[in-house]
């Protein structure tokens, strides 16, 4: 997976797009104290507008979003040239079968279901950003 | 001593009293159909109408003359009721559904209600029973002569009259009494229940006079042992070693036939039947009645061949054994009971071949060449004055028969040729019943066939007594054939005369029935007749569609029938059709089983035959198209009637089918929608808890963060919790709400108070968000039916919402109520950012939220949902309407009671 | 009530009828007269009990009211 250059001035690495607000906090909580940097939004259109703008190295992804919905970003990043190789990690939380293979299908590169416990979210985005398990 | 002159007057005043019970009969009959006159036991009497003065007078004499031959006239008919269900039942069954009139119109309705049949049989029966009748005439007369020639001055008025003119005023008083008692009106079932209440009384005389007699005898002769011992004495012999021989035989087939075609018969046992069950209890009691009858004969009859004078007429011997002893009571009432079954016999017999003969030949003629559908008259009056003139016509030809066999002594050899001569029908009836390939001309052939043989070998050598050309030909046979004599067939010599016309007629009748049968082919009518008659307890619905519709109108049809039955009747046909139909009886449309149902109503009152002419001419052109359909129609009736009964049932499981799949689909549905509800409750249980568990791990591992950060992510926790609770209370509510299963008590509450105390509640969320309220104008007071608090727990929702979706910087709520057409609205505005068209309809579903709602509203999208199900619960709705405001509108409606 | 009727005719025609013609006397009386009318009496009592066991007619068989 070829990552985008890590460390860059006002380089944002993770693009969060959660309408729960609480869900959202703990997401920026966990992520920002596992060092990265983070930008959140709360509808699809903000989400996509951020990729596009912001060339974040990965995007967390809620299925349930207003305005656009999670799948609908991500079908649109994977047909856009520029955003395409962004990985997107797609949160649900109506984890059933079928929202997997939607996902992957659209070409998601990892699926999380809530509830989830913090360390699950760290180590996908960890492990898409393709650096060790060294730092908590 | 008894004068013939009080006998006659006796004899009047005893018809007097029967006029009597038979006009009171008839009021009772009429007036309630529950009276004693419907019960079986008059049934039972009524058809022993059977023991007439041949029994009364002819049996005794006949066992005097042949023993024991007499009790063949009892078996033959004991036989035929104790095996009632096979051939009474279906006999009365078919009557009762085709309205069957007289055995002609039995056989004319099951051989393609072919009126050439009818009229053959009615004519044979009408000749048949010439004799039978003038035997009841000269038992009569014989009985006046035997009470007035015991003694000189007992003729009194009857001095210089001669037997003839006995007869010939017995003849004409006869008629007259029969027109007087039978017919007074039309009824549409030929059922006389006046003259069956007489007969049924006659009956009981005859029996309790012969029984007195019989009783009067044994107790002169000293006991049967002591009778029957004299009698031995005497060289009277009852237990012949020849009593079994063929005449045996066929007397007792004779009278099995008689029980069954004599017309009288007929009449009593089959069209005057009212209950089907009657039968159940004459299957027993009428052979019982016949057995009493038959008691004391024999011991009446060895008696007075040797206790009385020689030369003693043995036929007369009930009558003249008690005048013999001075018992001038006893021989009055045995005259009176000979007398009772000798006018019950004429009165009924008479009835039923005059029924025939105006149905099936007068009716049809007048129909064929006359214009009676027409002319000014209605048929009723023709159909009386046609039934009077068959009654002297019938009662005539008896005296004729009577006037020249006058000389001929014995009463029963009398009767046993009618038996013959009935019996032809018998061969016909039983195919009509059994044989399904029956036909027409076959049993027409077989009838005349056997009416041929009959007259020639039994009528015509009756008249030997008068005639020396009759007696010429028994010895010679016509023009010198020898083989042509009637009483020696084809050299069959040496056989007794009965035994040998019986042989000859009924031989040549079922043959020609079967050959002919096999032979010729049924018309479509025909088939389908034969398949009503044999199927007549598999088919509970008598075949109702004989008439294809033509160009006939309710109004043609009204006229004709009206002819027939009387206004009011028709009327009262014609209306209950109307209304049965729904509509205007101007308006009505005959139907085909409407036609159907009028032919029947017909044939009750003028034979099966003639209504279908009747009715074929006013449905006009019909009869081709008839004819046609039933071909079609009519190839495998039975074939048809069975795919009628599969093609129900399949139908039936056809319905069933649809019903459960469409159950099925539903429940497919139910079942989707319950897998999309999980779903959604999942989601909506999952984002709280994601919240709740993601900051608890947080707080657990993180040792390093200050204090504030770590109350709000406590208070976040427990603001999730709460929202995870009211969630599920939601849920629960709503799903109790749509099964109905919560006790709801509906009162009549007032919507303005309900709207005042949710906005009380609802005050601090307004001041919190600084939400201002405009009030619009109000209703006033008002009640509607409803849950108080539910009420306020709808205005709550509405109003929270107005409240939270609204993001403007001067949020605005306005509400206004007022009554409209029996409602009460409450109109709740916002000046928020309204709801997308698209989404109008999608915000009162489950889980469902307007797409500006963002996420921070905490509602779980059921408010609405539970809303509208409350107030639908109160019989009201909940909608989203325009507007007064830029934002949504939501309108409460709620019906008003009436105070 | 088959078999009954038929049993009747088969007793009360020749030949088997003939077994009993026969010139003797019991009680005072003809044997063949006591043997026809018992015969008869059978016949009788045997179809008012058989009727009990035959299902009655439906109510109402009278055809359509009028």
């Amino acid at each position: 997976m070829s990552g985008g250059s890590k460390g860059g001035y006002l380089a944002t690495d993770i693009v969060i797009a959660e309408d729960e607000p609480s869900i959202l906090e703990s997401l920026e909580f966990i992520l920002r104290r596992a060092g990265w940097s983070i930008h959140c939004v709360t509808d699809g259109d903000a989400a996509l507008e951020a990729v596009r703008r912001l060339r974040p190295r990965i995007l967390v992804l809620d299925v349930m979003l207003p305005r656009r919905s999670g799948f609908d970003v991500l079908k649109h990043i994977r047909a856009d040239t520029d955003m395409r190789p962004t990985p997107v990690l797609i949160l649900t939380a109506k984890g059933q079968q079928q929202d997997r293979r939607i996902a992957e299908e659209l070409g998601a590169d990892a699926f999380v279901t809530k509830p989830y416990a913090n360390a699950e979210v760290v180590g996908a985005v960890r492990q898409l950003l393709g650096e060790g398990s060294g730092s908590a | 001593m008894l004068s013939a002159d009080f006998v006659i007057a006796t004899a009047v005043a005893y018809v007097g009293l029967l006029f009597v019970l038979a006009y009171f009969g008839d009021r009772r009959a009429r007036s309630n159909q529950r009276s004693w006159l419907h019960s079986p036991w008059v049934y039972t009497l009524s058809i022993s109408v059977y023991c007439t003065s041949w029994t009364f007078y002819g049996a005794v004499g006949n066992a005097a003359r042949s023993g024991l031959e007499f009790l063949t006239i009892y078996l033959g008919p004991t036989l035929v009721f104790v095996g009632w269900w096979f051939l009474l039942r279906r006999l009365v069954r078919i009557s009762h559904q085709q309205r069957i009139t007289s055995l002609a119109d039995l056989l004319s309705s099951r051989f393609g209600k072919s009126n050439r049949l009818a009229v053959l049989v009615t004519i044979i029966a009408v000749i048949g029973i010439a004799p039978y009748i003038a035997l009841q005439l000269k038992a009569v007369t014989s009985s006046i002569q035997a009470v007035a020639g015991a003694s000189e001055f007992g003729r009194g008025s009857l001095t210089g009259i001669d037997d003839v003119g006995l007869a010939l005023g017995v003849a004409a008083a006869m008629a007259l009494f029969t027109i007087l008692f039978g017919t007074r009106h039309v009824d549409a079932k030929e059922q006389h229940h006046g003259v069956v209440a007489a007969i049924a009384f006659e009956a009981v005389v005859k029996l309790a006079a012969l029984l007195a007699v019989g009783m009067f005898v044994v107790f002169i002769g000293g006991g049967f042992e002591q009778i029957f011992s004299d009698a031995a004495a005497a060289g009277v012999r009852v237990d012949a070693e020849n009593t079994f021989d063929v005449r045996w035989l066929t007397t007792l087939t004779l009278s099995m036939a008689a029980i069954v075609c004599l017309p009288r018969q007929f009449q009593v046992t089959v069209v005057e039947n009212s209950d089907e069950n009657h039968l159940r209890t004459a299957s027993w009691a009428f052979p019982a009645y016949m057995l009493l009858m038959s008691l004391f004969i024999l011991p009446i009859a060895v008696f007075g061949l040797a206790k009385m004078p020689a030369g003693s007429n043995p036929d007369m011997f009930a009558l003249t054994i008690p005048l013999a002893f001075g018992q001038e009571t006893l021989a009055l009432l045995a005259f009176i009971g000979g007398f009772s079954s000798a006018t019950s016999m004429i009165i009924l017999e008479s009835i039923a071949l005059s029924i025939m003969v105006s149905n099936h030949i007068i009716m049809p003629l007048i129909l064929r060449f006359g214009s009676a559908s027409r002319n000014g008259g209605g048929v009723t009056g023709l159909l009386l004055f046609a039934r009077r003139l068959s009654i002297v016509l019938i009662l005539s030809l008896g005296f004729f028969y009577f006037f020249f066999t006058r000389d001929s002594n014995a009463l029963a050899p009398i009767g046993l040729i009618s038996f013959n001569g009935i019996a032809q029908f018998f061969p016909a009836v039983i195919a009509a019943l059994f044989w399904r390939d029956a036909t027409r001309r076959a049993a027409t052939a077989a009838i005349a066939t056997g009416f041929v043989f009959w007259f020639w070998c039994s009528f015509l050598p009756s008249f030997a007594s008068v005639s020396p050309q009759v007696v010429l030909l028994l010895e010679q046979g016509p023009w010198g054939i020898a083989w042509l004599r009637p009483e020696a067939m084809f050299g069959l010599e040496g056989l007794d005369p009965l035994a040998h016309a019986a042989f000859w007629s009924l031989s040549a009748n079922v043959l020609t029935l079967v050959i002919g049968s096999l032979l010729t082919s049924q018309s479509a009518l025909e088939r389908l007749q034969a398949s009503v008659f044999l199927d007549v307890f598999r088919t509970n619905q008598a075949s109702g569609g004989n008439f294809v519709l033509g160009s006939a109108t309710a109004n043609d049809l009204f006229f004709v029938v009206e002819r027939v039955l009387g206004d009011t009747r028709a009327a009262a046909l014609f209306e209950a059709e109307a209304r049965d139909a729904g509509v205007d009886p101007d308006l009505l449309e005959p139907s085909p089983e409407f036609i159907g149902r009028l032919e029947r109503e017909l044939a009750g009152s003028i034979g099966a035959a003639s209504a279908h002419v009747m009715l074929s001419k006013v449905v006009s052109g019909s009869d081709v198209s008839l004819e046609e359909m039933m071909q079609m129609a009519d190839e495998t009736q039975q074939a048809i009637e069975y795919s009628q009964q599969l093609e129900k049932t399949s139908a039936e499981l056809r319905s069933t089918a649809q019903k459960l799949e469409e159950a099925n689909t539903q429940l497919r549905e139910l079942d989707l929608q319950k897998d999309e509800f999980l779903s959604q409750v999942s989601h909506e249980v999952r984002t709280p808890m994601t919240s709740i568990r993601s900051f608890s791990e947080i707080l657990l591992h993180a040792d390093d963060i200050d204090q504030q950060q770590r109350r709000k992510f406590v208070s976040t926790i427990h603001q999730e919790s709460l929202r995870l609770t009211k969630l599920l209370d939601e849920i629960l509510d709503l799903s109790a709400l749509e099964r109905g299963e919560r006790t709801w008590r509906n009162a009549p509450i007032d919507p303005e108070r309900a709207l005042d105390r949710a906005l009380d509640v609802c005050e601090a969320l307004l001041r919190q968000r600084n939400v201002s309220v405009e009030w619009g104008r109000r209703s006033g007071a008002a009640l509607v039916e409803g849950d108080p608090d539910r009420l306020c727990q709808v205005f709550i929702n509405l109003i929270s919402n107005a409240v939270k979706y609204n993001d403007t910087a001067n949020p605005v709520i306005s509400v206004s109520t007022r009554l409209r057409a029996g409602h009460h609205l409450v109109d709740i505005a916002d000046n928020g950012p309204g709801i997308a068209t698209g989404e109008r309809k999608l915000i009162f579903e489950k889980f469902s939220r307007g797409a500006q709602a963002a996420a921070d509203q905490g509602g779980a999208g059921l408010g609405l949902a539970i809303s509208r199900q409350i107030v639908k619960r109160m019989h009201g709705s909940l909608d989203l309407v325009q507007s007064p405001l830029p934002g949504a509108c939501f309108r409460v409606r709620l019906p008003v009671l009436v105070v | 009530m088959l078999v009954l009727t038929l049993l009747g005719a088969l007793l009360m025609l020749p030949p088997l009828v003939l077994v009993f013609n026969q010139p003797l006397r019991h009680w005072g009386l003809p044997q063949t007269v006591l043997y026809l009318f018992a015969l008869w009496l059978v016949l009788i009592a045997g179809t008012a009990l058989l009727n009990r066991f035959l299902p009655p007619e439906p109510a109402g068989s009278d055809s359509e009211a009028d």
